[in-house]
């Protein structure tokens, strides 16, 4: 059992996904951001490896990408981070990254490096499990594969049998970025995706609020991803991210209590 | 060859939001190359609307003290002024036919927006162009075509400001849209179905070339050589030809030197990667980064190409050189002086590279090159009057 296998299943509670790019705004401040997540008590971090392309992001996470790729980050920056965290904490880590890093270093050696530095999951964006047979074959790291408004009901059946860890639900088509509300199909989807998967639900993209991170929770959500909100810590406060950091997971924490 | 790859290269490097997307497209094309009323309708706007065929010209000066003669397939002729518009009344008929009531489209010099833009203005489509902002600045005439026309142009700030950032932002805006709009894609590049597709459409110049050559020279081309961006061009121009006995050519952009950042010669110097939906030849470092591009022509200005382009330079059926800025500015003005004909900055390329090749072919040859657009629009960049 991975990490994250073991924290969905030893939790009745919703989890906490605490999401940031590995080396925003540089390799030592987000260092500060990764302890702050883990000290405010996030379940599941989500390292991010920077991108010249995140065609999949928003303008803010995509402005972490920037400062992160400014820094010199990249994927060898984030397997240090992930290395580093390791001595500390043995939180479940969940690697999100787009695919051509992975092609670049070869597929098995990227994976093979991942695990050892200590990642549990891995989710490509751009890697739909019809281009990811090398992925499939991985017995260390979870696969974890992202369930769309758009995708049918047999395809999240074929998704579900090859993904494990959890599957990640995008609440609304579009980037990632912070909603007011989350849409109102949100819990028929969600209930949807559990019919058919056996698999913990996290939904994602949308969410930064309390009030957002209780209608995830209301939807039938098993997880909770936030981005966006924490990245905006470092926006406002490049020089001191980590108090606004522990502030934001404390605010989604007190949302999906509400329930 | 497996669906949607040429040899190892292509693919449906896509995130899930955008699959079901690309799995409609394929069907919907399908339906469209099957369907005898859309065939026919997209010939009568390819002729009556867009000017098809256009001219297989026999240079009267350029090249003869070589000995060889250079023919032009007349892209620039085109209704919009660039080949671009044989891809977009494509797509633009099957996205109409598919339901869809909006385009959105990227673009680079503006040549790709401003046929998006009539297709849309013709077939009914609403039309929103992403545009980097260093290409608004240096194509200015093209964003005021595109706005006339009636699409809404959307400056794109990020990274470098170019191309490839502009197709980023086309991909994240489908990402939310995709019921009821269809991402354009202006070259053969993208995810699966996208490259086959625009490839499809841009095959016309080469059949036709192929035709005009045997009727006009008695033969085919000893070479045929077109530019190289994402490739849509020289793609077309290539397919028809490709069990023929003419060696195809492809003219990168070599830009200012060799080195990283100064150049998009993506084939002649890139690595495989996948960018933008696509396993290709990418110019990126080590960790998969993707670098930055230079090109005195904004629309060779990327850092990928068409994974068929990958495939065929693999396997050695074409060939892909580079041409430096200078190189393409020099064609540019010999072309413009000797011919009566302003080039593309792009097909400048293409030009440059034929005159190379007529020095080191025998007298007698025949090179055709395709010209795929006009240059009115690179007077800024390269300032008229005698030089």
């Amino acid at each position: 059992m991975t990490r994250i296998e073991a924290a969905f299943s030893k939790s009745d509670a919703p989890l906490l996904i605490a999401c940031t790019v590995a080396g925003d705004p540089t390799y030592e401040l987000s260092l500060e951001v990764v302890r702050a997540i883990i000290a405010a008590g996030a379940d599941i971090l989500e390292l991010i490896i920077p991108n010249t392309n995140p065609v999949a992001d928003g303008p803010v996470i995509r402005s972490a990408h920037e400062r992160a790729i400014i820094a010199g980050g990249g994927v060898e920056t984030a397997f240090a981070l992930i290395r580093t965290i390791r001595r500390e904490s043995q939180i479940p880590i969940s690697l999100m990254t787009y695919v051509n890093p992975i092609i670049v270093r070869g597929e098995e050696q990227f994976f093979r490096d991942a695990a050892d530095a200590g990642a549990d999951g891995i989710l490509v964006v751009d890697m739909p499990p019809e281009e990811g047979a090398s992925l499939l074959r991985q017995k260390r790291i979870d696969p974890i594969f992202i369930i769309a408004p758009s995708t049918s009901p047999d395809r999240i059946r074929m998704i579900e049998a090859l993904g494990r860890g959890f599957l990640y639900l995008v609440s609304a088509p579009g980037v990632t970025g912070r909603r007011t509300h989350l849409p109102d199909d949100l819990g028929v989807r969600v209930r949807r995706v559990k019919e058919l998967s056996h698999l913990p639900v996290a939904v994602g993209f949308g969410i930064g609020s309390a009030e957002t991170a209780d209608e995830a929770v209301g939807a039938g959500a098993d997880a909770v991803v936030v981005g966006s909100a924490i990245t905006e810590c470092i926006l406002v406060n490049p020089v001191n991210p980590a108090p606004g950091v522990a502030e934001v997971i404390g605010t989604i924490r007190g949302g999906m209590r509400l329930n | 060859m497996k669906a949607g790859r040429f040899g190892p290269y292509g693919g449906r490097y896509a995130p899930e939001i955008l699959i079901a997307a690309l799995q409609d497209l394929t069907h919907s094309y399908a339906r469209f190359q099957r369907d005898a009323a859309a065939q026919d309708e997209l010939h009568s706007l390819l002729t009556r609307f867009a000017g098809r065929e256009t001219p297989l010209y026999a240079c009267r000066n350029l090249g003869k003290e070589t000995g060889v003669t250079i023919c032009l397939k007349r892209e620039d002729l085109l209704h919009g002024g660039a080949h671009k518009i044989n891809n977009t009344l494509g797509q633009a008929l099957l996205a109409k036919m598919s339901g869809k009531r909006r385009l959105i489209a990227e673009t680079g010099a503006g040549q790709h927006g401003v046929a998006t833009a009539m297709a849309g203005a013709v077939l009914g489509l609403e039309v929103e162009v992403f545009m980097g902002a260093v290409d608004m600045q240096r194509q200015a005439p093209n964003v005021s075509r595109m706005e006339l026309l009636g699409a809404t142009v959307t400056p794109v700030t990020t990274g470098s400001a170019t191309l490839s950032d502009a197709v980023d932002e086309a991909l994240r805006n489908w990402a939310g849209s995709a019921d009821d709009t269809h991402y354009l894609i202006g070259s053969c590049v993208g995810p699966d179905p996208f490259p086959g597709i625009v490839r499809d459409f841009q095959c016309v110049i080469g059949r036709e070339l192929y035709t005009q050559s045997l009727n006009q020279e008695g033969r085919l081309p000893d070479a045929a050589v077109a530019c190289v961006g994402g490739g849509s061009n020289a793609i077309g121009t290539f397919f028809p030809l490709l069990d023929q006995s003419v060696r195809l050519i492809g003219a990168e952009a070599g830009g200012r030197g060799l080195d990283p950042g100064n150049h998009g010669a993506s084939l002649s110097c890139g690595t495989a990667g996948v960018l933008h939906g696509a396993f290709t030849s990418v110019l990126q470092d080590d960790e998969g980064r993707i670098s930055e591009t230079h090109s005195i022509s904004a629309g060779l200005d990327y850092p990928g190409v068409g994974p068929e382009h990958a495939y065929l330079r693999d396997i050695g059926r074409a060939e892909y050189m580079c041409v430096s800025d200078a190189e393409a500015v020099a064609a540019f003005r010999l072309l413009s002086r000797t011919e009566g004909i302003i080039p593309a900055l792009e097909s400048a390329h293409a030009v440059a590279a034929a005159l190379r090749l007529a020095e080191e072919m025998d007298e007698g040859s025949l090179i055709a090159v395709t010209l795929s657009g006009r240059g009115d629009k690179d007077l800024a960049t390269v300032p008229g009057g005698r030089v």
